[in-house]
C-alpha cells in the first residue's frame, strides 16, 4: 500500500515538475498573470479616489479575476496542449491513474499561475501606494493555499470540458468574460438582476473573495471557506468523471491524439 | 499588356487574396465558434465595463465605460482576430508563397485581413445592440450610430497595429504576446475606461496607440464639443500602423531571404 501511495505521489509530483517547465516557455502565464491584473488594478482603482478599505476589496477581487483568467489558460489548457504536443495518448495509458497526472498537471500549472498574478498584483499595489491595512495574515495564507487547491481542481475540470472540442482555444475565450460578469467578484451580486445571483454562490473563488476581503478589513468569517473547500471538493468530483467521459470519446472518435 | 489589363489583373489577384482569407476566416472561426463564443464574448465585455465603470466610480461612470466597453470589444475582442492571418503563415510555414508572389507580400496579407475586418465590424453592431438592450442604453447606442466611421477608422487603426506587432515579433515566439499586449495597453491606456486626465504615463503611451484619439472623438461629438482635431489624430494614427505593418512584413521578408527559409521558430 505505501509503495502504491509512493508511485502514485511520485507520478504527481513529476507530472506537476513537467508541466510547470512547459509553463517556462508560455506567454499566456505572463498575459493572463501578468498583465491582465495591472490592467485591471490601475483603471479600478485610479478612475476615482478610493477609502483603504473599497481599495483592499478590489485588489483581491482583481488578483481573483485574473487567477481565473489565468486558470483557463494554464491548467485548463493543460490536456489540449498535451493533444497538440501528440502526448496525450501516453499520459492516460500509463501505469498510474491519469487522473493523478491530469491533477498533477493542473496543480503545476496552477502554482505558476497563482504565483505570478500575486507578485504582480502586489507588485502593482505597491507601485500605485495603495493603503492597505491586512487584520489576519496568518488567515490570508490559510485562504491563498484554498484558492491553489480549488484553482487546481477547477482547471482539471475546464481541461477535460476543452478536450472534447478541437476550437478549445476560441471556447478558452470566450469563458473569462461570463465569470468576469456573473462570478461575484470585481462586480458584486448586489448589481446582478435578482434571478441571476445564484450563479456566483457556484464559484469557489467568490467564496475566497468574502473571506480574503474579510480577512484584510477584520471582518473575518469561515463559513464562505468552509462553502469554497466544498466546491473545490465538488469540482474534483466533477473533474474526474468528466476526464474519465471525455477520455472515452476521445478514444470513440479517434482524436486522443488529434489536435 | 496594357494598363487595363495590368490593373484588372491586380484586381482580380487583390480579390483571390480576399477570398482566400474568406476562406481562411471560416475555418480558423467557424460560424458556430462566431456565434457561441466570439459574439457572448463582445456582449459580455461590453455588460462588465459598463457595469464596472458603476461599481467602482458610481452611476455617472456607466455611460462613459459603455462607450469604452463598445471600443474594447470592438479591438480587443472581434478586430483582434486578424492576427491570424501572419500566424497562419507561420504555422503552416507558407510566407514563402506569400513572399514570392506576385502580389506584394503586405498587400497579399492586408487583403487577407478584410474579411476578418468585415465581420469583426458586423459582430460589433450586433454586439453593441445586445448589450445596449441588456443595459438600458437603447437611446444612446442610437445617438452612437452616426459616429460608427471613427470606429472603422478605430478598428482599422488597431488591425493595422495588430499585424504590424505580430509580424515583426512572430520569431522571436513572441507571436502570442504582441497581439495581447496590444490588447491590455488599450485597456489601460485607450480612455476606455479610465478617463484622460488621472495618470500621466496611462495617457502618454495612450496617444500614440490606436482608440485613445477616436474614442476622444466619440465622447466630443456627443456632448457637443469640437471632435476633427481628434479623428484626424486617430486616424494619422491609422496610416502609421498601416507603415509599421508594411514595416514588418519587408522585414521580415528581408529576414527569410537572407537566411534561405521561413523557419520563424
Amino acid at each position: 500500500m505505501n509503495d502504491r501511495l509512493r508511485a502514485a505521489t511520485g507520478a504527481f509530483l513529476t507530472a506537476a515538475r513537467t508541466e510547470q517547465r512547459t509553463m517556462h516557455g508560455n506567454p499566456l502565464v505572463l498575459i493572463n498573470g501578468g498583465f491582465l491584473p495591472v490592467a485591471l488594478l490601475v483603471i479600478s482603482v485610479e478612475t476615482q479616489p478610493l477609502t483603504p478599505g473599497r481599495a483592499a476589496e478590489i485588489v483581491v477581487s482583481v488578483m481573483l479575476t485574473a487567477l481565473w483568467a489565468a486558470t483557463i489558460w494554464t491548467s485548463g489548457g493543460v490536456l489540449r496542449r498535451e493533444r497538440t504536443y501528440g502526448t496525450l495518448a501516453r499520459c492516460v495509458c500509463g501505469v498510474e491513474s491519469p487522473t493523478i497526472i491530469l491533477f498533477g498537471k493542473s496543480f503545476g500549472a496552477t502554482l505558476y499561475g497563482v504565483g505570478m498574478t500575486l507578485a504582480t498584483t502586489l507588485a502593482t499595489v505597491l507601485l500605485l501606494g495603495l493603503p492597505i491595512d491586512v487584520a489576519h495574515p496568518l488567515w490570508i495564507a490559510v485562504g491563498l493555499l484554498v484558492v491553489v487547491v480549488s484553482a487546481t481542481a477547477l482547471g482539471a475540470m475546464l481541461a477535460c470540458l476543452f478536450l472534447l472540442s478541437q476550437y478549445g482555444v476560441i471556447w478558452s475565450g470566450a469563458l473569462m468574460y461570463p465569470v468576469f460578469v456573473l462570478g461575484g467578484l470585481l462586480l458584486p451580486p448586489s448589481v446582478l438582476p435578482i434571478w441571476l445571483r445564484w450563479v456566483p454562490q457556484l464559484l469557489s473563488l467568490h467564496w475566497i473573495n468574502e473571506f480574503l476581503a474579510g480577512a484584510i478589513d477584520g471582518r473575518l468569517s469561515l463559513a464562505p471557506l468552509a462553502i469554497a473547500v466544498l466546491l473545490t471538493i465538488a469540482y474534483g468530483v466533477l473533474a474526474w468523471l468528466t476526464f474519465r467521459w471525455s477520455i472515452d470519446q476521445a478514444r470513440r472518435k479517434g482524436t486522443l491524439d488529434y489536435a | 499588356m496594357t494598363t487595363h489589363d495590368l490593373t484588372s489583373t491586380w484586381r482580380w489577384r487583390t480579390a483571390e487574396a480576399v477570398r482566400h482569407g474568406w476562406r481562411e476566416h471560416n475555418v480558423t472561426y467557424p460560424p458556430i465558434a462566431v456565434f457561441f463564443a466570439t459574439l457572448p464574448k463582445g456582449v459580455l465585455q461590453i455588460v462588465f465595463f459598463t457595469i464596472l465603470g458603476g461599481v467602482v466610480a458610481g452611476p455617472d461612470h456607466r455611460e462613459y465605460a459603455f462607450i469604452g466597453g463598445l471600443t474594447l470589444a470592438l479591438t480587443t475582442t472581434n478586430v483582434v482576430t486578424v492576427i491570424s492571418v501572419p500566424f497562419a503563415d507561420k504555422y503552416f510555414s507558407t510566407f514563402w508563397r506569400v513572399r514570392s508572389g506576385e502580389l506584394p507580400a503586405v498587400a497579399a496579407l492586408y487583403a487577407r485581413a478584410l474579411p476578418y475586418l468585415g465581420v469583426a465590424l458586423g459582430l460589433f453592431v450586433v454586439e453593441g445592440g445586445i448589450a445596449a438592450a441588456i443595459l438600458g442604453f437603447g437611446g444612446l447606442a442610437l445617438r452612437l450610430l452616426p459616429w460608427l466611421w471613427i470606429f472603422v477608422i478605430m478598428a482599422c487603426g488597431y488591425a493595422m497595429l495588430g499585424i504590424a506587432a505580430a509580424t515583426a515579433t512572430i520569431a522571436k515566439r513572441a507571436d502570442a504576446i504582441a497581439p495581447n499586449v496590444l490588447g491590455y495597453l488599450t485597456i489601460l491606456c485607450s480612455g476606455a475606461f479610465l478617463p484622460p486626465g488621472q495618470v500621466a504615463w496611462v495617457d502618454a503611451i495612450g496617444s500614440v496607440l490606436p482608440v485613445r484619439h477616436g474614442l476622444a472623438a466619440v465622447h466630443a461629438a456627443l456632448a457637443g464639443r469640437p471632435w476633427l482635431n481628434e479623428a484626424l489624430l486617430e486616424l494619422t494614427i491609422c496610416l502609421a500602423s498601416a507603415v509599421l505593418g508594411l514595416l514588418a512584413v519587408m522585414m521580415q521578408t528581408r529576414r527569410a531571404t537572407r537566411l534561405g527559409h521561413d523557419d520563424f521558430d
